[in-house]
């Protein structure tokens, strides 16, 4: 499975929230498809930055 | 030819008396010395009269320029020599010669003379002034010498173990083969190992006479000749013999000529240590240049990184957050409905509706159609 790309997909996520936070009526089909999109993508991400940050510390250790 | 002769007579013709002396003049071939006189030099002959300085006697000497100009020396009036060769009587003129083969000055202020003459011609011939830089590190010479000396062994002694190759040709250094030898032993190099870097023409110090085969004009010429820079280490007290001063580079003692062979590698041995230096110096600035990266790679690198992360972290986190509130089933679950027209349109104002009109209520688990009865 291919990772996802940290700066992409927080670009995504940011673009959902600007979505709920610009619309007027809310379209509560769109709605939920945005919040089932952005529950994803946080998932991936959280996941995708915890091995980011894994790595880090592991190289870290090594440094210091 | 008729001759009126008695039997017990012995009567030769001129010729045949002539030959009946030389003959007998022919059986020894005498060294004689005396004052030269009368030189003269032609295309073909050298000639002089060698006389005595106590007694009033002369004696005519002859030499085919060939054979002079192969002996190397330079002659004059008033000195004194030592001549070699046959005496005989030129049948054509009846004139009576020594035909020399041999010319060598005797004493001090003869043998002076002939170097200042030598020195003289070869200075104006510029001979003295073609001088070849030696290579660096040398590593490859021909040296020339008696193998019956001592210098071989001092030069060899004195070689520093660079690795440097030595090949020797023996030669007499002094008396009369000396010249031919050492000319040819330089010939050799040159024809036959023309890589080596110098050749090295060595021998200790000696009286004036005993040095006359470096102060030969024969050999100063095939100094001069080879095309192999030579180096002379040759022993010397006042004069300096001229063929050191033909050699491109003259030392005096073959301690020295070792001595100048190895300066040839002092580019490496002083040279090596500064440039040792400067690349410990490169590599320790790399090293330092490295812990100030690793620094900055370690420290504000890894900072930014961690920086990152966070703020990552924290906008997944606000996204998460707006998400969450603005999900439109949490709203219903919490028990907010949402109306809309018949056309599915949500009523926000209350004037975009009259009595009669149908709406439709969303809850979170289905929906109320209802008809309106009043409005306030």
């Amino acid at each position: 499975m291919k990772k996802i790309d940290i700066n992409s997909g927080l670009k995504k996520l940011e673009a959902i929230a600007d979505w709920f936070e610009r619309e007027e009526s809310v379209d509560v089909e769109k709605g939920m498809e945005k919040v089932k999109e952005g529950a994803v993508l946080i998932k991936e991400l959280r996941g995708r930055l915890k091995e980011v940050e894994n790595e880090f510390k592991e190289i870290k250790a090594e440094l210091e | 030819m008729n001759l009126d002769i008695k039997d017990s007579e012995l009567v030769l013709t001129v010729s045949q008396f002539l030959d009946s002396v030389n003959y007998v003049l022919t059986t020894g071939r005498p060294f004689v010395v005396g004052e030269v006189s009368e030189f003269k030099l032609t295309d073909k002959w050298v000639s002089f009269t060698l006389q005595d300085k106590e007694e009033k006697a002369i004696l005519k000497c002859v030499m085919g320029i060939w054979d002079f100009r192969r002996i190397g020396l330079e002659i004059e009036d008033g000195m004194e020599v030592k001549v070699g060769g046959s005496p005989r009587i030129t049948k054509s003129y009846g004139s009576f010669a020594l035909w020399i083969t041999s010319v060598e000055p005797v004493g001090e202020g003869s043998l002076k003379k002939a170097y200042q003459l030598l020195l003289k011609k070869l200075e104006l011939e510029g001979l003295f002034t073609r001088k070849r830089e030696l290579p660096d590190f040398i590593q490859h010479v021909g040296v020339i010498s008696s193998r019956d000396g001592v210098v071989v062994h001092d030069f060899m002694n004195n070689l520093k173990p660079f690795g440097i190759k030595v090949n020797f040709l023996n030669a007499r250094v002094e008396g009369k083969d000396a010249v031919e030898q050492i000319s040819w032993a330089i010939k050799f190099f040159n024809k036959k190992m023309p890589e080596l870097d110098a050749v090295v023409i060595i021998r200790g110090g000696g009286s004036l006479e005993s040095m006359q085969a470096f102060n030969n004009e024969i050999l100063c010429r095939e100094i001069f000749a080879s095309k192999i820079p030579v180096v002379a280490g040759i022993g010397h007290d006042v004069d300096v013999p001229i063929a050191c001063l033909v050699a491109d580079v003259s030392v005096s003692t073959p301690t020295a000529a070792a001595n100048l062979i190895n300066s040839s590698w002092d580019r490496l041995l002083f040279g090596l240590p500064a440039v040792a230096d400067r690349i410990v110096g490169y590599m320790n600035s790399i090293f330092v240049n490295f812990e100030a990266l690793s620094e900055r790679i370690i420290g504000d690198g890894l900072r930014s990184i961690s920086l990152s992360i966070e703020r990552k972290a924290d906008i997944i986190n606000r996204v998460e957050r707006i998400i969450k509130i603005a999900d439109p089933e949490r709203s219903l679950r919490l028990g907010y409905s949402l109306t809309t027209d018949s056309r599915g349109k949500i009523i926000r104002d209350i004037k975009n509706i009259k009595k009669g009109d149908i709406i439709k209520t969303l809850l979170a688990n289905g929906s109320i159609e209802s008809i309106i009865d009043k409005i306030k």
